[in-house]
């Protein structure tokens, strides 16, 4: 029996078992001449790739026989095919990817670049850490998305965004965000407008606002204590309170901060805005002795991670403030080389995550209110800050159209920017850079681009300093743009560097803030100070007393680190920056940009 | 026995053995159709996918972080490059200075379906995943002789080559000669000396031994692996595995907490969030005996080792760490979609040749990667650390090779963070955590 069906079967299986056997001595050829049979361990495989290859044609033949016995076979075979394709549909994706976690480790995540602001940087990267490990939960623990956070100093987010992301924001911001979460939805309107142009390679896609965090005025807790009251207060009758116990009061600029915006113009309705604006000075970070107007998730994450013991900061609640409100803008980018269409499905996730009781969870727990969950057990005294919140308004913020009319005010009552800039140049300013100009000359282009940040009210003076002598070139007052170009091409820099007292003759020439300006100073140095008969502390003693804000830009052979520069800046309120002939330019106009207050 | 009787009895049926030529005549048409073919193949076909050995015109897209070198030395190699193939020019896209933002644009572009760039910049930790997403491609037939070894072998990964190394670095162990008669070789010799020294009260302003980066960012990861290192232990092993859970290891950690500890510590407490630049001021004020740094930082201080400002001089001297160091620095790979291919591993070739190598390194500070040019009288004495540095190079030691560094990472500086809370012991499931790090999870 077995004999006869031997041979009626016997021509199918020997044309499929020569076809393969000659697909195998042929892939057996163009391998070896290739070389990739190069170990014995290559060799051993591949036979054993061989051998299954003619195993499975008996197994075929079997199975031939098989079916032959069965009546109906087509309607079999048939039902089979389905269930089979059926069975792999379902279960092959799983397996596959479950298979391939096993053998070769997770697949790379998306990569998702969230821009969001400085102040809630923190914040949001603690949320962007609980999204992460919530995307592997369903995918054998493999992260679908990596999310990288960073943030924009003020609103230069914001100015990018409009720009469509120049090369100048790629290097000094960071990568093309695809999720937009500024501090408030006023940022928003207008980017999104003016992005929304036909021929724009960026669009917009305005998102909800998830959470919110109210703007308070954070003062040491001694204070605290003595100033707060059981009754609603306004923040015109805090900002008076707390001014009268001599505190200094400060705040982010609020042409650039959306805090310090939306404090202000609340500050303006009870108060005359000069009264304001004299009351409050410049500053950026939180400090144990003086108050500082921020927002509620600043301070609490200050007490939590900065604060020894107690909270070193309590937040006031003003009855009348507004909120900073955190929408999530996606952003799409249409430029064919950097458009990410990877990041929008999981950018979209994220959002939606943000709703859901998990999300809001993360957000309770990273110190911000999510806009349908109640405060959490982060809100509580010891951080300084309350649960319960008795707000009058129910908006977030004022309506855009109230804007204009509030930058008019506040261009006409704050003080006028007044900035000496003292420069360098000593010899070693004449060393050639790669681009073949000297250092100096670097130095001079920098400030003709810096002196372009200039407001309608504000001035300037300029000094230059070598050997031991400091030489003013323009008289403090001016406006001219042009003349420090044209009188610094006539510098020829040689000799030492005594940018000590470079720094005390500018102090002296620009003089301390009064009621109707601020003043600063800005030395731009390559090397430390080698001439002067004053020593750093003398430079650090003089400015503590003055009252004046300096400012470094160390580039060359400078350091701020090792010159300890940063003594001379931090004892001032200013600060120090390490720059390089590259940058010069661009750190230059940042820092006037900051110090006369211009928005872009 | 008998399902092996069966296997062979159900063997495909080349012809029954009697009639030996006619039915076997399958086997042999099938070997001279797969021999007829495989020569077809080999000689007709392939020949016309052959690549032409022509560079491609066009611009020269590098991706990069921004140029760290003296007077942008970079910027003026690239120069140099237009000038002499102008029809190739290569243009720098500089990114952000955070290595993380560098990596997520860097990743973001390569996902893009044209090509747009040619040539990666990337740090040393990143080849393997750049490498394994298919980022890259693989670079074939360059001369890698000259180069040194360890910054060649951050440039391989699974065997294969996918970058040259563009510039390396290695930390060093900075000394106040005044104090230190000899290199210390080891940990307890730090401690030995650094309590000595605070005990005889020579500098008011000493507050401390030794200062590291041990701030929350991958400085943080870099210290602990060479101080793990210094105490012969492990983190990751060469085969991959993870073996962090050793007495070795926690003999290091405990190192680090116990030293952070008392009136006057061996390690400087306001370490814990330093970076680069204040572990350098900190030394620079006097207040260490020893500091861990990059080379960059030797130009930093010896131009500024005068006594000025109220500061007395400053005398220092550099040695290799106890142990080895950690890799750093950065390697230059061809973008897989790089329309370009030919041309851009010309200029990858130009920008590692030894004569740019040369350049970068004595004009821009960046350390070589090629062994000959720190045996230039003009490097060592420009840069006096020169020798010291290329022993320390030599002997330095990769960060743990895979896909899924950045994850490593993260766990890794989560377990020293733990350890250094509680006197060098490691938080329950250190090891699983790592494990499943290097995993991507």
């Amino acid at each position: 029996m077995e004999d006869v069906d031997q041979r009626r079967s016997s021509t199918a299986p020997r044309y499929a078992g020569a076809v393969m056997l000659a697909a195998v001595a042929g892939h057996l050829l163009s391998e070896a001449a290739t070389g990739s049979l190069a170990t014995w361990q290559s060799w051993v495989l591949y036979g054993i790739g061989a051998f299954l290859l003619v195993l499975s044609a008996s197994a075929i033949e079997q199975l031939n026989r098989l079916v032959k016995r069965i009546r109906l076979r087509w309607v079999v075979f048939t039902a089979v095919l389905v269930v089979a394709a059926a069975v792999i549909a379902l279960a092959a994706p799983p397996v596959i990817a479950y298979g391939r976690v096993l053998l070769l480790g997770c697949p790379q995540p998306t990569e998702v670049r969230v821009l969001t602001s400085a102040d809630v940087l923190p914040a949001i990267g603690d949320v962007a850490r609980r999204f992460e490990q919530h995307t592997a939960e369903r995918n054998h623990g493999c992260r679908t998305a990596r999310l990288y956070v960073y943030s924009a100093p003020g609103n230069l987010g914001a100015l990018a965004l409009r720009s469509s992301w120049s090369s100048q924001a790629l290097r000094e911001v960071g990568p093309h965000p695809d999720v937009w979460l500024p501090d408030s939805t006023t940022e928003t309107a207008e980017v999104v407008r003016r992005t929304g142009r036909v021929g724009s390679a960026v669009r917009i896609e305005q998102g909800e606002s998830v959470a919110f965090s109210p703007v308070v005025l954070a003062v040491p807790a001694a204070v605290g204590r003595d100033v707060v009251s059981s009754t609603p207060e306004k923040w015109g009758e805090l900002l008076t309170k707390v001014a009268g116990t001599g505190l200094p009061i400060g705040r982010q600029n609020p042409l650039t901060s959306a805090d310090a915006r939306l404090a202000t113009h609340a500050l303006y309705e009870t108060l005359e805005p000069a009264v304001v604006e004299r009351r409050v000075d410049e500053a950026t970070r939180l400090s144990p002795a003086s108050a500082q107007i921020t927002t509620e998730q600043v301070l609490l994450r200050h007490n939590k991670t900065s604060c020894p013991a107690e909270p070193c900061l309590i937040a006031l609640y003003p009855s009348d403030t507004y909120r900073a409100d955190y929408p999530v803008n996606l952003v799409e980018w249409d430029a064919p080389d950097t458009s990410n269409h990877a990041a929008r499905a999981p950018a979209r996730q994220f959002r939606a995550w943000l709703t859901t009781a998990e999300g809001m969870t993360a957000l309770n727990t990273a110190g911000l209110r999510p806009s349908r969950q109640t405060a959490g057990a982060e809100f509580r005294e010891e951080h300084g800050v309350q649960a319960g919140l008795a707000l009058d308004r129910d908006e977030a913020a004022p309506p855009e159209s109230a804007w204009p009319e509030f930058q008019r005010r506040y261009d006409q009552a704050k003080r006028d920017g007044r900035i000496w800039l003292t420069l360098d140049a000593s010899g070693s300013m004449t060393e050639q850079t790669a681009t073949g100009d000297t250092r100096f000359d670097v130095a001079v282009a920098g400030v003709r681009k810096a002196l372009t940040q200039m407001g309608a009210r504000d001035t300037y003076g300029l000094s230059v300093f070598s050997d031991n002598e400091v030489r003013p070139v323009i008289p403090l007052g001016r406006r001219d743009r042009d003349a420090a170009a044209a009188t610094l091409s006539a510098v020829r820099p040689s000799g030492g560097t005594p940018l000590h007292q470079a720094i005390l003759d500018s102090v002296d020439r620009v003089g301390a803030n009064d009621a109707g300006h601020i003043s600063a100073v800005i030395a731009l140095t390559d090397g430390e100070d080698t001439t002067s008969a004053h020593t750093r502390q003398d430079v650090v003693e003089a400015v503590r007393r003055k009252g004046v804000r300096v400012f470094v830009i160390a580039v060359g052979d400078a350091s701020c680190a090792a010159h300890a520069l940063t003594t001379i800046t931090d004892a001032s309120g200013g600060e120090c920056r390490d720059s390089t002939v590259d940058t010069l330019g661009d750190d230059l106009a940042g820092l006037f940009r900051k110090l006369w207050g211009g928005a872009g | 026995m008998r399902w092996l009787k069966r296997i062979w009895a159900a063997r495909p049926r080349l012809g029954p053995p009697g009639v030996v030529w006619a039915n076997r005549s399958w086997l042999a048409m099938g070997l001279a159709v797969g021999v007829v073919l495989t020569i077809l193949f080999t000689n007709g076909v392939q020949p016309l996918f052959r690549e032409s050995t022509e560079w491609e015109k066009g611009k020269l897209i590098v991706l990069s972080g921004r140029d760290q070198s003296d007077d942008g030395q970079r910027r003026a190699l690239i120069n140099q490059w237009n000038a002499e193939h102008p029809e190739h020019p290569a243009e720098i896209v500089e990114l952000p200075l955070e290595a993380d933002g560098q990596r997520s644009e860097m990743i973001a572009r390569a996902e893009e379906r044209v090509p747009n760039v040619d040539v990666f910049n990337l740090d040393v930790t990143w080849t393997a995943e750049f490498a394994q997403s298919g980022h890259l491609r693989p670079l074939e037939g360059v001369d890698t002789s000259g180069f040194l070894r360890r910054p060649l072998e951050s440039c391989r990964y699974q065997g294969v080559l996918w970058a040259l190394p563009f510039n390396t670095d290695a930390g060093l162990l900075f000394y106040r000669k005044e104090f230190v008669r000899e290199e210390p070789l080891e940990l307890e010799e730090i401690t030995t000396v650094s309590t000595k020294t605070l005990r005889a009260q020579q500098d008011a302003r000493l507050a401390a031994g030794y200062a590291g980066q041990f701030a929350d960012y991958e400085g943080l990861t870099v210290n602990a692996l060479e101080l793990i290192w210094a105490e012969k232990g492990e983190v990751v092993d060469e085969t991959g595995k993870v073996v962090i859970d050793s007495d070795r290891t926690r003999r290091a950690l405990r190192w680090l907490a116990d030293g952070l500890k008392g009136d006057k510590p061996v390690v400087l407490p306001e370490s814990r969030s330093h970076t680069e630049l204040l572990s350098t001021q900190a030394f620079r004020d006097g207040k260490v005996v020893f500091m861990r740094n990059w080379p960059v930082n030797h130009r930093v201080l010896q131009g500024n080792q005068q006594e000025s400002a109220g500061r007395p001089r400053l005398d220092f001297e550099v040695a290799p760490l106890p142990g080895p160091s950690a890799l750093g620095g950065q390697n230059l790979a061809i973008s897989a979609k790089s329309a370009k291919p030919r041309a851009a591993k010309a200029l990858i070739e130009f920008l590692t040749s030894p004569r740019s190598q040369q350049l970068l390194f004595e004009r821009g500070g960046l350390a070589a990667t090629r062994g000959i040019v720190y045996q230039d009288s003009r490097v060592a004495t420009e840069h006096p650390y020169a020798r010291t540095l290329l022993r320390a190079i030599e002997n330095a030691r990769l960060r743990p090779v895979t896909p899924y560094y950045s994850r490593f990472s993260d766990e890794f500086r989560a377990i020293v963070r733990f350890a250094i809370d509680h006197d060098g012991e490691l938080p329950a499931g250190a090891e699983q955590s790592l494990i499943g790090a290097l995993q991507g999870r």
